[in-house]
């Protein structure tokens, strides 16, 4: 079984090392040339992996067990064949010289060049040509993260004991919810670094023509105007996605959040999980990280590489050929990238990507996927309710969020309405029109549909998909004179029995009002 | 796969998790939890999303929770501790049961013995996935505290579904690996000038959080109605170095702003301020979020020196006033504390048993036992998606040790 | 304070005050002390301000403004600092830093009183002794406290107690609570003719070494009379 991993840097080598301990084989996948990889002897020297560089991901087709990678190197194709995918490209630092209005200079240098600079002190005449005062430009008129504060605070320590330099560290909230960076901060501050806080005021930035900066500012404790006319002046750096991972993301049908990283903000991708069974996103490839959560992550990589892959489930999706037409609609709607288009052209489901979420079924126009246990006949309530009850309600209920929170709505002791049907479906998102009709075919007297939250849901959108249908069914019963109001939605999470009470209580108490 | 089998102390959502990664190598595990009710304090956690999840991870540990009861190769054992542990060729292990026993089996969730209890030891659980539904707090019950021979809880059950062992119920069990997940304890913040103890709507961030997942509102406990103002008040018992505690609790920023966010969705007619030094990031979209707490909420750079008492009931927060500085005291009807994250206490036999180290901080070390293995807040503050993620690093590790 | 010119930092000597051992570079600027502090806000004074111009090293400028002696000294800012900066130490040792003519009040001459007279009113012993005995025929007075006297210079007393200024002026009313609890305890206790006062205005005033003489005359009075045990009501 063959890992590709995507990226050259620490985090990739530590779960190639792990994956060996396994007993995987590892091929890691980089852009870069040899010569910019770091140690690249010893990568290529070891025997549980392989290093291809300069090497560009074209396409990717299959799923988890079954990857085909289209890789372009020095002009030429190759195909490699992976049972796993994992991202593991560096993140990209941006200088902050546009958020604090300055240009790089002489005396104005963002933070990685210091680090160099203090890495190599002969190299830039230090400690002799060292400044006397340095100015640190650190989160204010924008947040930082404890990665970089630990960078600031870092370097500050070093330039006062190593190199005499008075360091003035402005900041607006300081990020110290790391481990050990509270302990770092009196470090620091006990060398002698000295600390200006910004909250509702920021420091004026003045850089004349030489490049010097001059800073004035109110301390906003002892409302004193002061004046700093430092010799450098080190704007601190914003953590971003490398173009590399978009790219990669976009190539693998990979989910990103709103920053641009390779895996969506949902919890349910921790930690290192993606939209796509097989592929993991890790580290930097998956947010700004502290140190500490980035060696956590090569871990969880490599302990999500342990799972076998049994047999693919019998219970999923499965397309008839007769029926579909090729429109596509599964194949764009799915979260987890489970329908592929085959050689012969045929579009097909992949039994061991599928999650079973049965949104591809609930859209087909032409109804031709069938999933075993979500159809028509097929989603019907765990329970009749009460026959004397005041008003039958059917609530399609998903299995991550509504389920749980009915159980636990019980299970306290709530009075839920006798004539509650609960339907239990693996998403939301299987909840077709048809399902919802039928429900009013069997007499239901009001249909809610529970979903999870938006961004908390499994598949990506099944919540969003089944809210849009609802509105829809409810305009087209408006039209028919129906009253829409017996058709709902909302949403809940698995820890939300008392809200789940309430919304099936009013739901019945309207139903009543409404007969 | 194997035989293997590993013992986790603690059922929170380290240990959990841990269990559910150790899975995918095939190991079996026992995890041992303290109080009748899985889960650590994320279980007691409320949702907390608005028009969207705001990824406080609450409903994680519902899931975990879920999964381990559900997993074949997972015994849960709540309202379980470790008694002594001693590494011979394995580790032998007794285990104490709660003397008070509810089978899960027979109780049909009537909560007569909730209601019949009158020192309140009889709790609900927090979960559909707590089994029994209710349980008894040792440190409550007179049974197991004061030896008395009460048994009212008993009597109360129509199901005949609550036993007492004369003795609290031993076992013996043993294991190839431990991995200690004894979370943490939060600060107790009844030394702070804040009233807590005193006043009654002092509470804590845990409680507060608590309070809305059983009863879905903010409530003033003194009244039992909505409270108009709110103060949060950060850093209590972290960041503070006279109690030894030299260090941000990494989740109480995120805490705070996410249960004054979900108030101020539900209820916009509360008011609610943030008493802080530095406000932490959290999350993957704390850029995008942040922004909309600050339009939403008031927040006031300066932790408050007191609490009192207000004339008409309320409470009045001592802070020092932006810009003036002055010591201002403004009225308030609920405050929360957001308390600290401080070394888990009790498990000091445990943890010298084990080899484990304890660094000047007082959190758990590392272990001078190969077989041993530390996993979340044990280790020092953790939010609960890092502490999924450290589970994961420990079960891998306790994999690798086993396959040698 | 503060001043209305901005201040080059950059000029400033940040190390300037490193050595005093305040921990005053612990300061994480929460406020706390700010927020605790009884007379926060009074011309514009907060004792955060003041750590904060320490740090500055800006303490001559603090020693120069009215802000240290706002501050009563009360230590309410200290007990609740996370960071266990020792505050009204700080706020003495900028108090010191003033010549001795420009300490504001009557502060200075109760000191300079005492360490001429041994106490700050410049209480003759005759006196002293007279208002004592005067307040002691009234205890003898009240039912219980029959033949009750305060014993003046006792050698080999267990127990000497030292007496606040006020207590012999304008509060006589407050000697009456000790001695009674005295007697009914059964306590063998005495005063001092001499140097009997309790109150060390160089506390106020940042004098450390006037707070030294005052302490040591108070313990050589105890070795005259032969008494190991001090009560100092302060």
């Amino acid at each position: 079984m063959t890992t590709v991993i995507f990226g050259a840097g620490k985090t990739a080598r530590q779960i190639a090392e792990k994956a060996a301990a396994l007993g995987r084989q590892a091929i890691l996948v980089t852009e870069d040339r040899l010569e910019s990889i770091a140690d690249a002897e010893t990568l290529r020297s070891a025997a549980s992996l392989s290093l291809l560089t300069e090497t560009h991901l074209k396409g990717c087709n299959g799923g988890i067990g079954d990857f085909t990678l289209e890789l372009q190197q020095n002009g030429g194709t190759k195909t490699v064949k992976a049972a796993r995918l994992i991202l593991a490209e560096p993140d990209r630092r941006t200088a902050n010289y546009g958020v604090y209005g300055l240009a790089p200079s002489d005396a104005v240098i963002c933070l990685s060049e210091l680090k160099a600079r203090i890495g190599d002190p002969a190299g830039f005449g230090w400690p002799e040509q060292a400044p006397k005062h340095l100015v640190f430009l650190h989160g204010i008129s924008t947040e930082s993260t404890p990665a970089i504060a630990e960078e600031v605070m870092t370097a500050a320590v070093q330039l006062q004991e190593a190199f005499g330099v008075q360091t003035y560290v402005l900041v607006g909230n300081l990020k110290v919810a790391a481990d050990g960076l509270e302990a770092l901060y009196r470090k620091c501050r006990q060398a002698g670094a000295f600390f200006i806080k910004f909250t509702d005021t920021s420091p004026d930035l003045r850089q004349d023509k030489d490049g010097t900066v001059v800073v004035e500012y109110a301390d906003e404790i002892t409302q004193q105007r002061f004046t700093i006319r430092p010799d450098m002046t080190v704007v601190d750096e914003t953590i971003e996605p490398s173009e590399k991972v978009a790219r990669l993301a976009r190539l693998l049908d990979l989910e990103i959040d709103e920053n641009g990283f390779a895996q969506a903000d949902n919890v349910h991708r921790w930690t290192v999980g993606t939209n796509r069974r097989g592929v993991h996103c890790v580290g930097p490839s998956r947010g700004i990280l502290s140190r500490e959560e980035k060696a956590l992550d090569a871990a969880n990589a490599a302990a999500a590489l342990a799972r076998e892959s049994g047999d693919p489930p019998a219970d999923r999706a499965v397309i008839d050929r007769g029926l579909c037409i090729r429109c596509l609609t599964c194949f764009r709607l799915c979260p987890y990238r489970a329908i592929r288009f085959t050689e012969e052209e045929r579009v097909e489901a992949m039994a061991e990507a599928c999650e079973r979420c049965g949104i591809c079924a609930a859209e087909c126009p032409r109804t031709a996927i069938t999933i075993p246990g979500l159809g028509r006949k097929e989603l019907m309530p765990e329970r009749s309710a009460a026959s004397d009850a005041p008003v039958r309600i059917t609530a399609f209920c998903c299995s991550q969020s509504a389920k749980p929170a009915g159980q636990y709505a019980r299970r306290m002791g709530r009075d839920l309405p006798a004539g509650l049907d609960i339907v239990e479906v693996p998403c939301a998102g299987t909840v077709s029109l048809p399902h919802l009709m039928d429900a009013f075919a069997r007499g239901a007297g009001g249909v809610m549909v529970l979903s999870c939250h938006p961004d908390n849901c499994h598949s990506r959108e099944g919540n969003m998909l089944a809210k849009q249908r609802v509105e829809l069914l409810r305009s087209r019963l408006e039209e028919i004179g129906f009253d829409p109001k017996r058709l709902s939605i909302r949403t809940l999470a698995s820890n939300m029995g008392v809200e789940f009470g309430e919304a099936v209580e009013a739901f019945e108490k309207m139903l009543v009002d409404l007969a | 796969m194997t035989e293997k089998r590993v013992l986790i102390i603690g059922g929170g959502v380290a240990g959990l998790t841990t269990a559910l990664e150790l899975t995918r190598f095939g190991i079996e595990s026992d995890i041992v939890e303290k109080s009748p009710f899985a889960g650590g304090h994320g279980i007691q956690f409320a949702c907390k999303a608005t028009d969207r999840c705001v990824k406080c991870g609450a409903c994680v540990v519902e899931e975990k929770l879920r999964d381990v009861c559900a997993h074949p190769g997972i015994r849960l054992l709540a309202a379980t501790e470790v008694m002594s542990i001693e590494k011979k060729s394995r580790f032998s292990v007794t285990l104490r049961r709660s003397p008070v026993s509810i089978d899960p089996a027979a109780c049909n969730d009537c909560g007569a013995c909730f209601t019949a209890c009158p020192e309140g030891a009889v709790q609900q659980g927090f979960s559909a996935a707590h089994n029994p539904f209710y349980g008894a707090m040792e440190d409550r019950c007179s049974r197991s505290s004061g030896g008395s021979s009460c048994t009212i809880c008993r009597d109360a059950c129509p199901q005949q579904a609550i036993s007492f062992s004369p003795e609290p119920a031993v076992e013996e069990t043993a294991a190839d690996a431990v991995i200690a997940a004894y979370g943490f304890t939060p600060f107790a913040p009844i030394d702070k000038p804040y009233g807590y103890g005193m006043f009654d709507d002092v509470v804590t961030n845990l409680e507060l959080e608590r309070m809305l997942r059983r009863k879905g509102l903010p409530l003033r406990p003194s009244n039992n109605a909505l409270p108009e103002k709110i103060a949060f008040i950060q850093c209590v018992g972290s960041r503070d170095a006279k109690r030894g505690h030299l260090w941000c609790s990494k989740i109480c920023c995120g805490s705070a702003l996410r249960l004054a966010g979900l108030i101020r969705h539900r209820h916009p007619q509360i008011e609610a301020t943030v008493f802080y030094i530095d406000i932490q990031t959290f999350g993957k979209d704390f850029d995008t979020v942040y922004p909309k707490y600050q339009e939403d909420l008031r927040f006031v750079r300066a932790i408050p020196a007191d609490v009192l008492a207000a004339d008409d009931g309320g409470l009045k927060v001592v802070y020092a006033a932006d810009g003036t500085h002055e010591s201002r005291e403004e009225e308030f009807d609920l405050v929360s504390l957001s308390v600290g994250i401080t070394p888990c206490t009790g498990a000091e036999k445990t943890l010298s048993a084990l080899g484990i180290d304890q660094p000047e901080n007082g959190f758990s070390g590392a272990s001078r036992d190969p077989g041993v293995f530390l996993a979340g807040a044990a280790t020092g503050p953790m939010s609960i998606a890092e502490s999924v993620a450290d589970a994961g690093r420990a079960a891998i590790e306790a994999a690798a040790y086993l396959a040698q | 304070m503060p001043s209305s010119e901005p201040i080059e930092l950059t000029s400033l000597d940040l190390a300037r005050c490193r050595s005093w051992p305040y921990s005053q570079d612990h300061c994480v600027t929460c406020g706390l002390c700010a927020s605790s502090c009884p007379v926060s806000g009074v011309d514009g004074f907060d004792p955060r301000k003041l750590i904060r111009l320490i740090s500055l090293g800006l303490d001559e400028a603090a020693a120069e403004s009215r802000w240290p002696w706002i501050c009563t000294l009360c230590g309410k800012c200290e007990n609740a600092c996370p960071m266990e900066i020792d505050i009204a130490d700080a706020v003495r040792r900028v108090r010191s830093l003033r010549d001795r003519d420009q300490v504001p009040g009557i502060l200075q001459q109760g000191l300079e009183a005492a360490l001429e007279a041994g106490n700050n009113l410049r209480l003759p012993t005759e006196d002293f002794i007279f208002i004592i005995e005067d307040v002691a025929e009234e205890v003898a007075e009240e039912p219980g406290f029959e033949g009750f006297t305060a014993p003046i210079d006792k050698k080999g007393a267990r127990l000497l107690t030292t007496i606040h200024n006020k207590l012999v002026n304008t509060h006589t009313e407050d000697l009456k609570h000790w001695w009674k609890i005295f007697h009914a305890a059964g306590e063998d206790w005495t005063i001092s003719s001499v140097n009997w006062e309790g109150t060390s205005w160089g506390y106020f005033t940042g004098d450390d070494r006037a707070i030294k003489t005052m302490a040591g005359r108070i313990v050589e009075q105890m070795e005259t009379l032969s008494i190991n045990t001090l009560l100092w009501p302060e």
